[in-house]
Parts: C-alpha cells; sequence; structure tokens
C-alpha cells in the first residue's frame, strides 16, 4: 500500500498509461480525475466488489439448481441462437 | 487433451481447442484462466468449468439470449476493454441462484467477452451504464431469458449504477 500526499491539481502516474488527479477537495470527499488508456475499466470500489460477490454466488451455485449439464460444447455452438 | 476429474460433471476430458482463455481469470477468481463452456440440452443456461480449477464452475447466459438488448454498448468498446478487439465477440453473463429467495439473478456489470475467433477474452466491468450485479432475470423457453425488473433505471437500486462517476 502506498500513501501518497498529493495537493490539488496535483497528479499520481501509474503504470500502463494511468494518471489521477486531484480535481477537487470538499468537506469530507475528494473529487479525482482519471485518465486512462480505454482497454482499462475504471469503476467505483462498491461496483468491483459486487462483481465480485456475483462471481462468489455463482460459484456456490449448485448444478442442480438447473437441469444436469450434458455435453462439452464449442463456443461455436454457444452462439446458435439469434 | 487435458483430464480433468471431479468436476460437479464428473470426469471431463477436455481437447485443446475447446478452452477458453480469460485474461486475468474470472473477477475473485484470479487463477483460473482456462475454461470450457459446457451446455445443456435444455434451457439457455450453460456452465463455464475451469480447467484450473475442477471444482469451479459458474452458471453463465449468453447476452444474445437475453431480453431487453444486452449490454447497450458498441461492440467496439467491449472488445476493447476485453482486450480482444475482434468482429464477432460472445458475451456471457455470470448467473446465480439467490440463496434467500431462490430467485435468478444475473450480473450485468461485469460480463465476459470473448472472441469467437481466437477464444480470449477477459470479465470487464461495463462503465456506466446503470447495470446491477444481481439483476432478476427470468428463463422464458430453451433460448431466451428476460429481465424481470423493467423499471426505469432511476429506480433501481443504487449498487450497480456509476451516476457519480462522470465523463470529462
Amino acid at each position: 500500500m502506498l500513501v501518497v500526499k498529493r495537493m490539488m491539481g496535483e497528479r499520481i502516474v501509474l503504470s500502463g498509461g494511468v494518471e489521477i488527479i486531484v480535481s477537487a477537495v470538499g468537506r469530507g470527499s475528494v473529487k479525482l480525475s482519471i485518465a486512462a488508456p480505454d482497454h482499462v475499466w475504471i469503476v467505483r470500489g462498491e461496483v468491483y466488489d459486487s462483481a465480485i460477490e456475483a462471481n462468489a454466488a455463482a460459484a456456490r451455485t449448485a448444478a442442480s439448481a438447473f437441469p444436469i449439464a450434458d455435453r462439452a460444447s464449442s463456443l461455436e455452438s454457444a452462439q446458435e441462437a439469434p | 487433451m487435458i483430464d480433468l476429474e471431479q468436476t460437479r460433471f464428473g470426469a471431463l476430458c477436455v481437447a485443446d481447442d475447446c478452452l477458453i482463455t480469460l485474461r486475468g481469470g474470472l473477477l475473485g477468481f484470479p487463477d483460473d484462466t482456462r475454461f470450457i463452456l459446457i451446455e445443456r440440452e435444455r434451457g439457455p443456461i450453460a456452465f463455464l468449468q475451469s480447467v484450473d480449477s475442477p471444482e469451479l464452475a459458474i452458471p453463465v447466459l449468453d447476452g444474445s439470449k437475453l431480453t431487453p438488448p444486452y449490454p447497450t454498448h458498441a461492440p467496439a468498446l467491449l472488445g476493447r476493454l476485453a482486450g480482444a478487439p475482434a468482429d464477432d465477440l460472445a458475451v456471457f453473463v455470470v448467473v446465480a441462484v439467490d440463496a434467500a429467495d431462490r430467485s435468478l439473478r444475473a450480473n450485468l456489470v461485469a460480463p465476459i467477452v470473448v472472441d469467437t475467433a481466437t477464444r480470449k477474452g477477459s470479465q470487464i466491468i461495463l462503465p456506466g451504464a446503470g447495470y446491477d450485479a444481481r439483476t432478476h432475470i427470468l428463463i422464458v423457453d430453451q433460448d431466451s431469458a428476460t429481465v424481470r425488473d423493467a423499471r426505469p433505471r432511476a429506480q433501481r437500486s443504487e449498487s450497480g449504477s456509476d451516476r457519480d462517476l462522470e465523463e470529462a
């Protein structure tokens, strides 16, 4: 964990072309502007956590919740639906 | 060929050209990068079975089988986010049965996007679409499912919304 003190308008640069700028400071909150290449997704931590939990819930979902899976298939056959 | 013992589907023998490779693994399962898709004879739900961890298999739904159309993002953006800038992308949503009420929940926030030609892709998080990670869905028939909660976006729970994440 890196802890760094920054003033308004100052930046932090991460590898992969990611820059974080402190763009506003309010009472109890800061506004950050983030510049990143377009292959980088940026989401709030709560959204990330919800995605992690959804995967965990899926992994806990028993196969018996659905009718028995029958066959390994190619990706192509998964695409047959309109 | 790869032999998998003790999956929930029994022992499986996997041909190398069936492998789906997810860069970075699944969210929360970073070490699981190789999967196979196990389809069922009935219903639109398939399973992504990890080849790296035989005990890990997650139910998924082909996004093209979902109503209303999903996702609303341009394919080019999906491809860039997934590191698979391809013409033909498969989009899967992760599905779970809610332990409390047995309802079917789809994670529309974080689809798995795969280039169908190379079978490579990743699980991405969609920026700012107001999707929810626990969207209630219903299976309609063999090849389709529908979002049950059709209320306007503003009335949904805030858990999946990105309304304070703005473009500048």
